[in-house]
């Protein structure tokens, strides 16, 4: 681990030791849930409710994984009109559910949110017969998910999720990893 | 043999997030003392075994390590998983097998290694 002494405290510049391969979990018991083109927490918040109400999950937590520039040009592509960020969120539910029950979870999603993203992702992991979410680092350059909120009890599963993802995070030499919760 | 007590204690603590050596010093303190190595037998049972992905790209095709074992055991095969692909595209594998030099071969491809930076899409 690199540590960088300018100003801030405790500011860590975070390595990636294995750039040509990406880490993730892959438990088949866990309810995950990836979402993508965010514009805020609002929307992740949202749907993690629904979907805790209706399949009484116990509790989630919110992860924050990368943030996407989007750049919008004008009609000759010649100068940049507007820019826009968008992020990604990951969704960790509490309860312990079977592989078919993930699969009518997602389903249920894919239908009422109508995400193109949602619904790719849900069909690549039907193919895959295992559902991954990245827990360490993308490239070199981008950093492992954060945790930015939770809700309800955390005993179960995610405990199990967060254990995997102290794991892997101690193998890339991150120790201290600051979680924001709010 | 375990006294059905003391694996019932033990499940119980380790519910309770505490370490091994947090365990096996309060229940010294209980005076139901045990030997580690079966109290962190009990406590594997209890936790389950960790679930990780290794995946990437190998000459332009996408894949992927999909192991489960114990941390001690799959931060032992890391080292090798990290830098060369499997021979199959999807290999899912307990970290117990690939524990012996011989066994690894069969799974890991030694002469090929991950492409460079690829971009993936997970």
């Amino acid at each position: 681990m690199i540590t960088k002494k300018s100003g801030i405290e405790d500011q860590q510049l975070r390595v990636n030791s294995f750039p040509n391969v990406i880490l993730g979990d892959f438990h088949n018991n866990i309810t995950k849930i990836d979402l993508d083109n965010c514009f805020s927490i609002k929307q992740p918040k949202h749907i993690a409710n629904m979907v805790n109400n209706r399949f009484k999950l116990d509790g989630y937590i919110i992860l924050q994984s990368s943030t996407k520039t989007h750049t919008i040009r004008n009609e000759e592509l010649t100068e940049v009109v507007y820019r826009y960020k968008t992020r990604g969120y990951h969704l960790v539910f509490n309860r312990r559910v079977s592989e078919s029950e993930i699969k009518s979870i997602l389903a249920w999603l894919c239908l009422q949110l109508k995400d193109e993203n949602l619904t790719k992702w849900f069909l690549m992991q039907c193919i895959k017969q295992t559902f991954t979410l990245r827990i360490g680092f993308k490239g070199k350059k981008i950093r492992p998910p954060k945790i930015v909120y939770h809700y309800g009890k955390q005993d179960k599963m995610i405990a199990k999720f967060l254990d995997n993802r102290q794991f892997i995070l101690n193998l890339n030499g991150v120790k201290n990893v600051k979680t924001e919760k709010t | 043999m375990v006294k059905k007590i003391t694996a019932n204690r033990i499940r119980t603590l380790s519910k309770q997030d505490k370490s091994a050596n947090e365990i096996v010093r309060q229940l010294r303190r209980e005076g139901r003392g045990i030997r580690r190595a079966t109290a962190l037998a009990i406590i594997r049972e209890e936790r389950g075994p960790k679930h990780i992905a290794v995946y990437s790209k190998h000459r332009g095709t996408s894949k992927r390590y999909e192991l489960y074992g114990t941390g001690k055991q799959l931060s032992s095969i890391m080292i090798d998983t990290v830098k060369h692909p499997p021979r199959k595209r999807i290999t899912r594998v307990s970290a117990e097998k690939l524990k012996s030099y011989s066994q690894r071969s069969k799974y890991i491809d030694y002469k090929e290694e991950w492409d460079r930076r690829p971009t993936i899409k997970s």
